[in-house]
């Protein structure tokens, strides 16, 4: 490693360009750490224990700013310290930089960013109504983040929001993509003709990234927080999010998603679509399909898809009975290494949409089915913590995340529970699901790889993951990474859970 | 450019030109700083605020009378009516809202500070915002010279304390001088503390010094004075509006302060 430094004396900078330099020249390459700062005893102190100490700050004092580079090669630190005066000139200004800033309010957050017409807030629950109807008195459409909003501050947001023509996502709403932009939890896509209203977060992400990895791509994908569906919000921002989609001119399809709606808000729905001269695909998962129409989050992606491409619906049918015979396949192969008392599968999931999806299907084809967040045929379980016979667990859940973060970034709660599992005979298959995107863990392959190659030598552990190749994550380099541990790593949620749940199959036949 | 306040501990003379940032243009007088500042800096004891400060790049000294200020080639008289008055007499144990609001003010200071800032102290779990070696060395001595400070050896805390962190003013400066304003609200009991504490702090950094020694006054600049004024007699919402304020100084050094003055406006602190 080379480490070097830069004195410079009686040189004055104000803390926001301090950080902000210290930061670019972090992020500089081949520079594994770095450190803008005054000369203070302590300071030196610091940079020694971190290793970022030259020789030639020792007689520095409180008056002189050191920059101190930690890089791979001598050219890269020389290449920092160089690139040091012309970052430090580099003023803020605002609405142009592409420099980080830190504003504290909405109005300084406005200063910085005269044009925006959008708020991302994600705060404590308890300010965040407030601060989302400050939002929207200035003109802004409001993606809410944050949970704990009052069902009644919901729907005093939604409707000044919908006299004056803007959108408000969520509360409790964890993906967006708005303009090409992906918010919050929300995965690298193609720009498309295929338009989306969600009432579930990871449904959005499943079906936007299997949108895209057919080669289609997304106009808009707006999230409207769960509980918008519900009786007493009504749908608001659900059917003024399909209204926006039917005016919008770059959106030729509208795809639909969500948990079942109440049936008022159902009936709204309807009558909403009826007017709307673009085909219009729906999705509510644990709802009775309608006849022909998709039974899962990648029948209902497909079907957009094919409708984009101008093709009919069936084809998706026909694409899925094909893959249908390759899961046939490898579950006889998968059940063939399970001994006789391995019996059921145990789902883990990080994404609540997927665990409902997950339920309805393995409801389907077999039985005693337990969760945590029961959904469809499926039974309570009587100790979240405890399996019971096949047991699908949403570990999104308020159950497991006060404290700790949520499942999606926070691999921890769910890989000791995979190790669980895995030490029960009667656990046949893992059935996992594996989220990529923004927000999303940085290296999922790294913190899965160990648990999964452990527990593959005794199990099934069956995946899907949820996201493209232009996520930070790379799909491709997961899937691989994922299947060199022994995973068997399915194209969807829904895939996943037909191979679980045919390889039990498979087991009961024995 | 228009003059809109000038702080009560601007004193008359020829002040040499210091620095100049986005939003402040600094000058001295031997030890003595003022500084001349936008509106968006607010008022302070030594700060002038002008309006449609530009971003000239003279360095023409400054000019202080008793009744007008030369800068920048301008000449811009004032009254007292454009005196900031940095003092603050009150008492906490006489307000009723205190305790709650300073709950509130601390989980403002978790929820909604700078991700850098010295909030951690309040909640382990900021501590992943510090990614780099540097961050990470500085969060444990951070930690360990504040456990000294409240639980150890005061000023042997306060003297490693000191100069700490990133920032013009490092964040343990900030936090020292949050410390006290904390110790001189709390009362004339704490008044031998205040000088001690302060002649641990002792820094060569002009900006750090003046801070420190205007804290040791118990002189305050405006955004600390209204959250003051708000944890005293304000509702939530009062509160709120002037943590926001104050978290938006610096880059880190509002937070860093009223991390130091909440952490010592707790009860269990003494004297001793």
């Amino acid at each position: 490693m080379n480490v070097v430094g830069q004195v410079r004396k009686g040189a004055y900078f104000d803390s926001v360009t301090l950080m902000r330099v210290g930061k670019e020249i972090a992020g500089l390459p081949g520079i594994t750490d770095a450190a803008v700062v005054m000369g203070t005893r302590s300071n030196k102190a610091i940079l020694k224990s971190s290793g970022l100490l030259p020789p030639t700050f020792n007689d520095a004092s409180d008056t002189d700013l050191l920059v101190a580079v930690k890089a791979n090669t001598e050219t890269a630190a020389g290449t920092a310290l160089a690139a040091v005066d012309g970052l430090l000139k580099k003023r803020m200004s605002p609405a142009t930089t592409g420099g980080e800033s830190h504003p504290v309010s909405l109005g300084g957050a406005l200063e910085v960013l005269p044009g925006a017409n959008l708020a991302l807030i994600s705060i404590a629950g308890r300010f965040a109504g407030e601060e989302a109807m400050r939002a929207l008195e200035n003109g802004l459409h409001v993606m809410l983040f944050s949970d704990n909003v009052s069902l009644e501050q919901e729907i005093a947001l939604k409707k000044f929001a919908r006299k004056r023509g803007l959108l408000v996502m969520g509360p409790d709403c964890g993906t967006a993509i708005i303009n090409g932009v992906p918010l919050a939890f929300a995965n690298t896509v193609n720009r498309g003709n295929i338009g989306i209203v969600a009432a579930a977060g990871t449904g959005l992400q499943e079906v936007s990234c299997i949108i895209s990895n057919e080669g289609a791509g997304i106009s808009q994908a707006i999230g409207t927080g769960g509980r918008d569906v519900k009786k007493e919000v009504g749908g608001i921002m659900f059917l003024e999010g399909l209204r926006a989609l039917a005016k919008d001119k770059a959106t030729g399809v509208i795809l639909l998603v969500s948990k079942p709606p109440h049936r008022q808000v159902l009936s709204r729905i309807a009558k909403a679509i009826k007017r709307i001269h673009k085909p219009v695909v729906t999705i509510f998962i644990g709802a009775e399909a309608k006849a022909g129409g998709p039974s899962t989050l990648e029948e209902a992606a497909l079907t957009a898809v094919a409708l984009a491409r101008g093709k009919k619906p069936e084809d998706v049918a026909k694409q899925l009975v094909a893959r249908d015979a390759e899961i046939l396949r490898i579950a006889r192969r998968e059940a063939g290494k399970r001994t006789k008392r391995q019996q059921y599968v145990r789902g883990l999931f990080s994404g609540g949409t997927f665990c409902a999806e997950a339920q309805i299907l393995l409801s389907n084809q077999l039985s005693n089915v337990y969760s945590n967040a029961p959904a469809g045929r499926a039974k309570q379980l009587k100790d979240s913590l405890k399996s019971q016979k096949n047991t699908l667990v949403d570990l999104g859940e308020d159950e497991f995340t006060v404290g700790r973060p949520h499942p999606m970034i926070d691999y921890s709660l769910r890989n000791r529970r995979i190790q669980g599992e895995t030490a029960d005979a009667e656990t046949a298959v893992i059935l996992l699901d594996v989220v990529l995107g923004y927000g999303a863990n940085p290296d999922p392959t790294a913190e899965l790889s160990g648990v999964i190659r452990q527990a593959s030598r005794t199990v099934s552990v069956v995946c899907s993951i949820t996201g493209t190749d232009r996520d930070p994550q790379n799909r491709s380099r997961v899937e691989a990474a994922l299947r060199k541990a022994g995973a068997l790593v399915m194209p969807s949620n829904a895939a996943a859970c037909k191979l679980a749940g045919r390889i039990i199959q498979f087991l009961g036949r024995k | 450019m228009m003059l809109i306040s000038i702080g009560d501990r601007v004193e008359e003379g020829l002040y040499r030109f210091h620095s100049r940032f986005n939003r402040a243009v600094n000058f001295t007088q031997g030890e003595h700083l003022v500084s001349v500042v936008a509106e968006e800096i607010g008022d302070g004891p030594l700060n002038i605020v002008m309006r449609d400060l530009g971003t000239g790049q003279t360095q023409n000294p400054l000019e202080i009378f008793a009744d007008k200020i030369v800068f920048e080639d301008g000449e811009f008289p004032f009254t007292n009516r454009h005196r900031y008055c940095s003092t603050l007499e009150c008492e906490t144990g006489a307000s009723p809202r205190f305790s709650d609001n300073l709950s509130l003010f601390g989980e403002l200071l978790r929820t909604m500070s700078h991700p850098k800032s010295l909030a951690f102290l309040l909640d382990d779990q900021r501590i992943q915002n510090f990614h780099s070696g540097f961050e990470r060395a500085f969060v444990e001595q951070a930690k360990r010279s504040v456990n000294q400070v409240f639980h150890g050896d005061r000023l042997n805390g306060v003297r490693s304390l000191s100069g700490c962190g990133i920032g013009l003013t490092p964040s343990g400066d900030d936090f020292i001088a949050g410390l006290l304003i904390g110790l001189n609200l709390r009362g004339e009991s704490f008044r031998g503390l205040v000088n001690q504490v302060f002649a641990a702090a002792q820094t060569k950094n002009i900006f750090s010094s003046s801070f420190l020694d205007l804290a040791r006054q118990g002189l305050l600049f405006g955004r600390m004075k209204d959250l003051i004024l708000a944890l005293l007699h304000g509702g939530q919402e009062a509160v709120r509006n002037s943590a926001e304020k104050l978290f938006a100084v610096g880059g880190s050094s509002g937070a860093d302060l009223g991390t130091g003055f909440l952490m010592t406006m707790r009860p269990e602190v003494r004297v001793s």
